[in-house]
C-alpha cells in the first residue's frame, strides 16, 4: 500500500479519526502520511464546529412546491394486512378439550352410579364354544367348493374336538370323553381320510397334493403326541378315551402320509 | 395428530374386542354345556362329515337344510324347557346357517343350474321344505305368555319370518 492510496482511503472514510488496522500500520511507520492524517483529523474537527447558516427566506416553501409539483408524492398509503390470528389459541383449545373430557367422564360416572335408576342386570347364559365351532365348520363345509378346502375344514373340526377333549380330560367322566373320542374318530376316519382317498386326480398338482396331505398328516401327528402325553396325567378310567383319539390320529396320519407319498 | 388418532382408535377397538370376549368359561360350565348339547353335537358332527362327502351343490344344500332342521328341533326342545337364552343361542346359529350357507347355495343353484333339470327340481324341493320348516318353527314358538313375551323369542320369531320370506324369494 503506497502513500497515495493510503491518503485516498483516509479521505474516503466517513470519519478520519477512526482508521482501520491496515491504515493504522502504515501511519505508524510513515511520518508524512501521519502528518497528512493529522491535518485531515483537524479539518474534520473544524468542520464540525462551523455554525450552520440560516436558510434563505421562502426557501422551504419553494422546495416543497418543487417536490409536490408532479402530484402527490404518495398516492396511496399502504395498509398493513391484518395478521390472521385464530379466534381461539391452542392452549385455550387444549384446556377446553380437557374440561370437556372431564365433564364426559363425570357424566359417565354419574350415569353408572346414580342410585335408583338401574335396570336389573341381565345375565346372559354362557354360550357353548364347541357348539359354535362345530356349526361354523358345518357352515364352511356347506359352502366349500373344492375337495382340498373340505379337507382343511375337516382337519380344523378334528382339532376343535381334540382341543375340547384335552381341556376337559381331567374333569369329564370316562363316558363323556369316550363320546368326544368317538366324534374325533368319526371326523378323522369317515371324513378326513375318506375324502383324502377320494381326492380327484386333477383337483391338485402332485406337489400341491403332497404338501396338503403332509400338512394334514403333521397336524394329526401333533394331536397324537399331545394326547398321549396327556393320557399319562389323567385318571386310569379316562385313559382309554384318550388312547382312542391317539390311535385315530396315528392311523389317520399314516394313511395320509402314504397317500402323500403316492401322490408324487 | 394422525398418529395419535390411529393409536387412540386402535386402543378403542382393542378394548371393545377384549370386552366382547367375556370371561373364559370355567371347566364346570364347559362340562355342563357339553352335557346339554351332546345330542345336538352328535348330530352336527355327523352332518359335517356327510357334508364333506357331498360332491355337488344340490347335495351340499340338502345336507345344509338337514342342519337347519336339526337346529330347529333343538330350538323346539329349548322352548319346551322354557329356556329363552338357549332359544336365542340356537336361533343365532340357525340364522347363521341359513344366511351364510343355505341361502347362498340356493342363490348359486338358481344361477348355475338349468331350470328344467332334475337338479333344479331337487333344489326347488329343498327351498319349499326349508321355507315350510322355518314357518312351522316360528309358529311353534309362543307369541304370548312368559316365554313368548321375552325379547329372545320375539326376536327369533321375527328373524324366522324374515328368513322364510327370503328363501321363498330365491
Amino acid at each position: 500500500m503506497n502513500c497515495q492510496s493510503v491518503q485516498n482511503k483516509v479521505l474516503a472514510l466517513p470519519d478520519p479519526r477512526q482508521v482501520g488496522e491496515p491504515l493504522r500500520d502504515h501511519l505508524e511507520r510513515c511520518g508524512s502520511c501521519l502528518a497528512w492524517w493529522k491535518h485531515a483529523v483537524r479539518l474534520e474537527r473544524m468542520l464540525e464546529r462551523l455554525p450552520a447558516p440560516p436558510p434563505p427566506a421562502g426557501k422551504k416553501a419553494a422546495v416543497l412546491e418543487e417536490i409536490t409539483a408532479g402530484g402527490p408524492l404518495i398516492a396511496t398509503v399502504a395498509h398493513e394486512a391484518p395478521t390472521r390470528r385464530p379466534l381461539i389459541s391452542r392452549p385455550v383449545i387444549a384446556y377446553a378439550g380437557g374440561i370437556a373430557a372431564a365433564v364426559m367422564v363425570a357424566f359417565g360416572l354419574w350415569l353408572a352410579l346414580k342410585p335408583g335408576t338401574k335396570n336389573p342386570p341381565t345375565v346372559q347364559a354362557p354360550r357353548h364354544p364347541l357348539l359354535e365351532k362345530v356349526i361354523q365348520r358345518d357352515r364352511e363345509l356347506a359352502r366349500a367348493e373344492t375337495p382340498s378346502r373340505r379337507l382343511e375344514i375337516l382337519s380344523s373340526l378334528a382339532d376343535d374336538l381334540a382341543g375340547e377333549t384335552r381341556g376337559l380330560a381331567r374333569a369329564a367322566t370316562p363316558e363323556e370323553l369316550k363320546e368326544l373320542a368317538g366324534w374325533y374318530n368319526k371326523v378323522v376316519d369317515d371324513g378326513l381320510v375318506k375324502q383324502a382317498e377320494r381326492l380327484p386326480p386333477n383337483s391338485l398338482t402332485p406337489d400341491q397334493k403332497k404338501a396338503l396331505l403332509n400338512s394334514l398328516s403333521r397336524k394329526l401327528a401333533d394331536t397324537q403326541m399331545e394326547v398321549e402325553k396327556l393320557s399319562q396325567e389323567v385318571p386310569p378310567a379316562s385313559k382309554p378315551a384318550l388312547q382312542k383319539i391317539a390311535d385315530s390320529a396315528r392311523d389317520g396320519q399314516q394313511k395320509l402320509a402314504k397317500l402323500a407319498g403316492e401322490g408324487v | 395428530m394422525l398418529r395419535w388418532s390411529v393409536t387412540f382408535f386402535a386402543c378403542l377397538a382393542l378394548a371393545a374386542w377384549a370386552g366382547a370376549q367375556g370371561p373364559p368359561l370355567s371347566v364346570d360350565v364347559q362340562l355342563r354345556l357339553l352335557r346339554e348339547n351332546r345330542t345336538l353335537l352328535n348330530d352336527l358332527v355327523n352332518q359335517g362329515v356327510a357334508l364333506s362327502a357331498a360332491d355337488d351343490l344340490v347335495g351340499r344344500t340338502e345336507k345344509c337344510e338337514e342342519t337347519v332342521r336339526t337346529l330347529g328341533a333343538a330350538i323346539r326342545r329349548a322352548a319346551e324347557a322354557q329356556n329363552a337364552d338357549r332359544i336365542a343361542e340356537l336361533g343365532d346359529h340357525l340364522n347363521g346357517v341359513v344366511n351364510e350357507a343355505l341361502i347362498p347355495n340356493l342363490e348359486e343353484g338358481s344361477r348355475s343350474i338349468d331350470p328344467s333339470s332334475p337338479e333344479a327340481a331337487r333344489l326347488n324341493a329343498i327351498r319349499t321344505r326349508a321355507a315350510g320348516n322355518l314357518g312351522d318353527l316360528r309358529d311353534s314358538l309362543p307369541a304370548t305368555g312368559t316365554l313368548g313375551d321375552t325379547e329372545q323369542v320375539k326376536t327369533l320369531r321375527s328373524t324366522l319370518a324374515g328368513l322364510e320370506e327370503r328363501i321363498k324369494e330365491k
